[in-house]
């Protein structure tokens, strides 16, 4: 067999997923599109009658939808990191998982996305936050984190849609050239921009891509930092905190690698990617989750240890009563648990190259990673500072139909994505087999 | 080439574009509606422009001189009088709902007769048969109209009989005084200068005729009287007292027969029966040293000993005598309240005469009697031939009532009352009766035969008998002052003796029932207005029903906790209500508030609570648990102040050193904040001042068109209140708080906005820019006092036309989605500029006041300018023990407190 054979049989091993969708494709999409409806009527449900249809109170002004914010929008972190700081760091096993991950993370931004707005007691005027040149001549005012959170969160979401889409285009070509319609060698050839594969236009793709890279590896670091600050600028105790950006940073990678690993594990079995995404990735993703949660654990130290040493009665009380014996004292410990202690099984190569194990924790991480935010939202301001004011927070049924509303939403969008985009990096992969 | 005149450049493209566009799109129409301009404008109605009127509110036979604020001729707000000797200008929580229960949706909407519409005409003829028994049975009452009308009655209809009623008429404290000084009378304390009191079972700071005179005598001056509470279930007065002991009924009776053992024993002027009473009240009693030290300190300081209306008539005349033989600050005058001590009081008969059948016609105006269920059920009263109701609302008594006919809202009303210390308030009306309703003068001048004389008249003529020129007093006025006949006790009388001896040690009791008149609803009579039912009970903090309050001993013993419903049964009946633990509880004792359970026509008050006139005050009770559980609708769930007292809530002992002002702090800034205003708005607050009566709060909600969210909203913890009353226990003592907005001068709320929505004003007001708000709630989760308020619903969308009315129209009604808070009343604040600034002054000194000070009976809330040297509030700054809330925090409140002071030091020793 000649290399251009092999070529040939790869491509077109690749694109078969895309051209021939597996069996459980029709039946995965519709249920996941029923529970994007489902999504739809409880967000519609709540801007029509008010916010007040959820568990939100005073003093737990922020809840459910802030703690899903900031989980979706961390785990929005993992995709654009692989892709960017492992591309300039030369780290060659990205480049099988670099588009799965760049995917969930336009997916994740998506559902993260949706949070802020609907989240507003008014939700028709969140436009107001953009710096627009109004004829009242009102501009946002810029000192609150939260007009901060519109510029990072928007440009996130377009230097990565721009990233996903340049990486895409050499592919899009590919399928261009191999689609089996007409209708699709249109569509595909739309979007693939004229891509001939020429040595100059690699040489110019190269260029920008390098670029992009450059511009996007920064923002990783910036947004989470700035999502991290609509609670380090307040004066609530457990918000107010000098280590939350870095914190809140890693904590991102820590769930959007725990995630990616959650939708990579069900896709390598299901479309048989063994040889593509071989346990040596599973080993380097399993890595990444063990240094991230170690920096999350030295995080949770640090909160704990300044709150002990801080002589500030309402810090202590937040850490020491409130999140470990409080109503809530079950969120923080079963975080520690999933974010602190479960990861340490990792140290046993067995664990990192085992996908059943890998898949069960990423579950074990996500959920330890939203209860940390859960607890961040919830618990700071449940008990802050006047005693008369404290009440715990539970959600409503709506709370739990929109979380639950926006997994399959993105599961959606993410069945989409495999069903048309050559979701494994066929060009990459092919210079690096050469 | 084409035709010029269809070139369309790109840019008239674009413009009409999007002008088509937003014309399909973005325009909704505003709702349509007429306004119409007088075509003659009336002499007292100013468009825009607030006018106010003396008039009164009437309550178990006590009148209270009040001010009815009114913009185009509707009522908007109630003030006290600062002319009337029981109101000095304040107002309870009560007065201030009296708009929203005149716009009430609910009120009876006009007579009938079984089913169908009846006039009043004839709704009166069918009363003035006089060959008929008639029987009318009123409301205590002090209006001199009335009692004119009653003597008439009494007079020209032989067969007709009037009895007065209401559940907390004030029959005990009468027939000990009838005892003691041959007539019934009232206890007038001389507040400003008493030293002392002892209040027993008394919530005399926040409840009855004198609450708002006795709060501003006792507490607001320099050195407020030491307090001392006795109490059967927790009280704002208790909460507040220097020194409370909480006791079943035989436990205060112990007390007192100590106390007065040892107060009669040691003094002179008592005469030798008394003294061998007191001999007998030593020897039986047990020694307690809390006794011992009230005694003395009731010696010493010549206290005031005040009982309250629920205990027994030898309670009353023995603080009588305890007064008289103290040489207290307080006399006896002869009450101004229609029969009071007499016989027309009795309801006993009423009821004989009702199951004899001894009556042909019962007429009841006003009360509600079948809902009291103690004269007569409703089966009873069915019985009778003819019931005629004259009432507010369709309710229970309405129900059984042949003929019903509406009676007039006090704000619908000529009329007058007198207060507990004789002085005459006119009842003015403010509005046209809204449904046609006759007020009880009108009622009885019909059944008297006189159909056409108005209540204008009938009030007229009686003035007509007074001096001249007193009526255009009253008017202008809305008080006059009527010297009101002293009474002496005679210690020696016979029957005071007899009285005191025949009062045994109340038998013991392993669990006794405390039934109270609600601070809120009073005896249910205000049940259908939500502001009432959603302001939280001092103490409990618990809004929309009542509960069945215990302390922890009671509740371990019924393996039951907070929320779990029991069910309390007496005698009669048995009520189900959750449970409620407190801390302030009496042991022993279950203590219920009435005024829950009633399911006539008010319907906001349906499902709400239990009707508890089902038990006896005092009864021994059972308690068991039902197994269910309810959700508690409270506004504060923690009472504890942990370690922060120092940063919240201040509390020393009268004879421990004055607190330390905050410490100054580093800043890396540049300290005072710029602001450039002429005026610099604040606030003092002073713990040692406020009994937690929510007067401010009531006042707070009608001024500023604050909504009321249900039992479910509290519930959610979605409680509107601008202002609140915060209740903390620390070192066994209760503090109250009033925490709202403190217009931080650093704000944390401000600069979390991201859209400008809450901004500081150049006088010193954190603003809130409703219109710009987009509801992130960044600012509430932000504010450090937690007083910052969510519209979650439309809280207003389901308003009727008539409830509307009772909006202040210089407040926006907020939109859902938006955040709100107190805005230090700044529609008053800019009413007086412009005010000074058309007439080209400058601002009076201490012009402006906030709903909250102005309700304020004790003066504990000071509002004024800063930048004024000479004002009230800069007095107020120069406190020694100022400090912030949160000072800590860095937020330079605009708001400050002092600090409670308890005085607990044994003055006597």
């Amino acid at each position: 067999m000649t290399d251009a054979d092999d070529r040939v049989a790869f491509e077109k091993r690749m694109l078969d997923h895309v051209f021939v969708p597996p069996k459980w494709m029709k039946p995965a999409l519709a249920v996941t599109f029923v529970i994007t409806l489902v999504l739809g009527a409880a967000v519609g449900y709540s801007v029509l009658t008010g916010v007040g249809v959820w568990g939100n109170q005073i003093p737990v002004a922020w809840a459910f939808p802030i703690t899903n914010f900031v989980w979706w929008i961390g785990i929005g972190h993992a995709g654009t990191f692989i892709s960017a700081f492992l591309l300039l760091l030369e780290q060659k096993w990205r480049s099988s998982i670099n588009r799965f991950a760049e995917a969930m993370t336009l997916v994740a931004l998506l559902q993260a996305g949706l949070f802020p707005i609907i989240h507003m007691g008014r939700p028709w005027f969140a436009y107001w936050l953009v710096p627009y040149p109004s004829t009242m001549g009102v501009w946002p005012q810029f000192r609150s984190s939260l007009t901060w959170d519109v510029v990072a969160v928007t440009t996130y979401f377009a230097i990565s849609l721009l990233f996903f889409y340049m990486g895409l285009v050499p592919d899009l070509a590919v399928a261009r050239d191999r689609a089996p319609t007409r209708q699709r060698r249109l569509v595909y050839g739309v979007f693939a921009l004229g891509w001939r594969g020429s040595v100059r236009a690699w040489t110019r793709y190269r260029a920008v891509y390098g670029m992009l890279a450059g511009l996007a590896a920064p923002l990783v670091v910036s947004v989470h930092s700035i999502v991290s600050m609509d609670f380090a600028i307040g004066v609530v105790p457990g918000w107010h905190s000098m280590i939350f950006p870095p914190f809140f940073v890693a904590g991102a990678i820590f769930s959007g690698f725990a995630m990616v690993l959650t939708l990579l594990i069900p896709a390598r079995r299901l479309y048989r990617l063994y040889d593509v995404v071989t346990s040596h990735h599973l080993d380097m993703m399993a890595r990444m989750l063990l240094i991230t949660s170690f920096i999350v654990a030295y995080s949770y130290f640090a909160e704990i240890y300044s709150a002990a040493r801080s002589g500030d009665t309402f810090e202590r009380h937040q850490y020491f009563v409130t999140r470990m014996q409080g109503p809530i004292a079950w969120a923080f410990w079963t975080t520690i648990g999933c974010n602190v202690l479960a990861p340490q099984t990792l140290w046993a190569r067995s664990a990192r190259t085992s996908p059943l194990f890998l898949f069960v924790l990423s579950l074990v991480i996500q959920v330890g990673m939203w209860l940390e935010r859960f607890i961040i939202v919830t618990a700071s301001t449940s008990a802050d500072f006047l005693p008369s004011s404290w009440r715990s927070y539970a959600p409503s049924p709506i709370d739990l139909t929109i979380l639950g509303g926006t997994l399959g939403f993105f599961m959606f969008v993410f069945l989409l994505f495999l069903r048309y985009v050559p979701f494994i990096p066929i060009r990459e992969l092919e210079g690096e087999r050469s | 080439m084409g035709d010029e005149s269809l070139r369309v450049s790109r840019r008239a493209l674009v413009a009409w574009g999007a002008a088509s566009a937003a014309l399909a799109t973005a325009c909704a129409r505003a709702p349509r509606g007429k306004i119409a301009p007088y075509v003659t404008q009336p002499t007292a109605v100013h468009p825009g422009k607030a006018t106010f009127y003396a008039t009164s509110n009437e309550v178990d036979g006590y009148g209270l001189g009040l001010l009815a604020e009114c913009h185009e001729g509707r009522p908007t707000k109630i003030e006290g009088n600062p002319l009337s000797s029981a109101s000095g200008g304040a107002s309870g929580a009560r007065d201030q709902a009296l708009v929203a229960s005149l716009y009430d949706p609910h009120r009876a909407r006009g007579g009938r007769d079984g089913g169908g519409a009846l006039s009043f005409a004839a709704f009166a003829a069918a009363l003035t048969r006089p060959t008929e028994r008639l029987g009318i049975l009123l409301e205590p009452t002090s209006s001199r109209t009335v009692s004119a009308l009653v003597s008439r009655i009494r007079r020209e209809l032989p067969n007709a009989s009037v009895w007065f009623d209401a559940p907390f008429a004030r029959r005990n404290a009468w027939r000990a005084t009838v005892a003691a000084c041959g007539a019934a009378a009232e206890p007038i304390i001389d507040a400003p200068s008493t030293k002392m009191v002892l209040a027993i079972d008394a919530d005399m700071l926040a409840q009855g005729p004198s609450a708002l005179r006795d709060a501003r005598g006792l507490v607001a001056r320099p050195e407020r009287a030491l307090l001392v509470a006795i109490e059967g279930y927790p009280t704002a007065t208790g909460a507040f007292a220097d020194r409370r002991r909480a006791a079943g009924t035989r436990g205060r009776a112990l007390l007192l027969r100590a106390i007065a053992g040892h107060v009669l024993g040691s003094s002179s002027a008592v005469p030798t029966n008394l003294r061998a009473l007191a001999a007998r009240y030593r020897a039986e009693s047990v020694s307690d040293p809390f006794a011992e030290r009230i005694a003395r300190d009731l010696v010493a300081l010549r206290g005031v000993v005040v009982a309250g209306d629920g205990e027994v008539a030898a309670v009353h005349a023995l603080a009588a005598v305890l007064n008289a033989a103290l040489g207290a600050p307080v006399k006896l005058v002869a009450s101004s309240v229609v029969d009071a001590g007499r016989a027309s009081f009795d309801t006993n008969t009423l009821a004989a005469r009702v199951r004899e059948r001894s009556i042909d016609t019962l007429v009841v105006i006003g009360g509600n009697p079948v809902y009291d269920a103690r004269i007569f059920d409703a089966a009873a009263l069915a019985e009778i031939k003819h019931t005629a109701y004259v009432g507010l609302y369709e309710n229970e008594t309405a129900a059984v009532a042949k003929t019903f006919y509406p009676l007039a809202h006090p704000l619908e009303s000529w009329g007058e009352a007198a207060s507990d210390d004789g002085e005459i308030c006119i009842r003015q009306p403010m509005i046209e009766p809204l449904f046609g309703g006759r007020t009880v003068a009108e009622v009885l001048a019909a059944i008297a035969g006189d159909a056409t004389s108005d209540a204008r008249a009938l009030t007229r003529r009686t003035f007509e008998t007074m001096p001249t020129g007193t009526w255009d007093d009253a008017l202008a006025r809305g008080v006059v002052r009527a010297n009101a006949t002293a009474l002496a006790v005679d210690l020696e009388c016979a029957a005071l003796h007899e009285l005191l001896d025949a009062w045994s040690v109340p038998a013991e009791h392993a669990i006794e029932v405390a039934l109270h008149a609600s601070p809120s609803l009073h005896d249910g009579r205000f049940a259908n207005v939500p502001v009432l039912q959603e302001l939280p009970d001092p103490v409990t903090k618990l809004t929309w029903g009542n509960h069945a309050l215990v302390a922890q001993a009671l509740a371990t013993e019924l393996s039951a906790s907070s929320g779990d419903e029991v069910v309390v049964r007496g005698k009669r009946g048995a009520v189900a209500l959750p449970l409620v633990i407190d801390a302030l509880a009496a042991r022993g004792v279950v203590a219920i508030a009435h005024g829950g359970g009633r399911n006539g026509g008010e319907r906001n008050a349906h499902g709400v609570g239990q009707n508890a006139f089902v038990l006896d005050d005092g009864e021994p009770v059972t308690i068991e648990k039902t197994g269910r559980a309810r959700l508690l609708a409270r506004t504060q769930l923690d009472f504890s102040l942990a370690d922060r007292a120092a940063s919240i809530a201040r509390l020393r002992l009268a004879d421990e050193a004055p607190l330390p002002p905050a410490p100054a702090r580093l800043s890396l800034y540049d300290d005072a904040p710029r602001l450039v205003g002429l005026h610099q708005w604040g606030m003092t607050i002073d713990l040692d001042a406020c009994t937690g009566c929510n007067a401010c709060v009531a006042a707070c909600q009608v001024e500023n068109n604050v909504p009321t969210v249900g039992a479910a909203g509290v519930i959610a913890g979605r409680v509107m209140h601008w202002i609140r009353i915060d209740r903390y226990a620390t070192r066994d003592q209760t503090v109250m708080q009033p925490m709202l907005c403190q217009h931080c001068e650093e704000a944390p709320c401000e600069y979390v906005c991201p859209v400008n929505a809450t901004v500081h004003s150049a006088d010193g007001l954190n603003e809130m820019v409703y219109n710009r708000c987009v509801g992130t709630r960044f600012c509430s989760n932000n504010c450090p006092y937690k007083v910052r308020r969510f519209n979650w619903f439309e809280y207003h969308e389901d308003e009727t036309p008539l409830e509307i009315l009772a909006h202040n129209p210089e407040v926006t009604v907020r939109e859902r989605g938006v955040m709100e808070k107190c805005t230090f009343c700044v529609q008053r604040i800019r009413n007086a500029e412009q005010a000074a600034s058309i007439e080209g002054r400058s601002l009076e000194r201490d012009a402006v006041v906030t709903a909250c000070a102005q309700a304020c009976a004790t003066r504990a809330i000071v509002f004024g300018d800063l930048a004024d040297e000479g004002s009230a509030l800069a007095a107020r700054r120069r406190h020694a023990e100022l400090y912030a809330a949160l000072d800590e925090l860095g937020t330079r409140p605009r708001v400050r407190y002092t600090p409670k002071v308890v005085r607990d030091d044994g003055a006597a020793q």
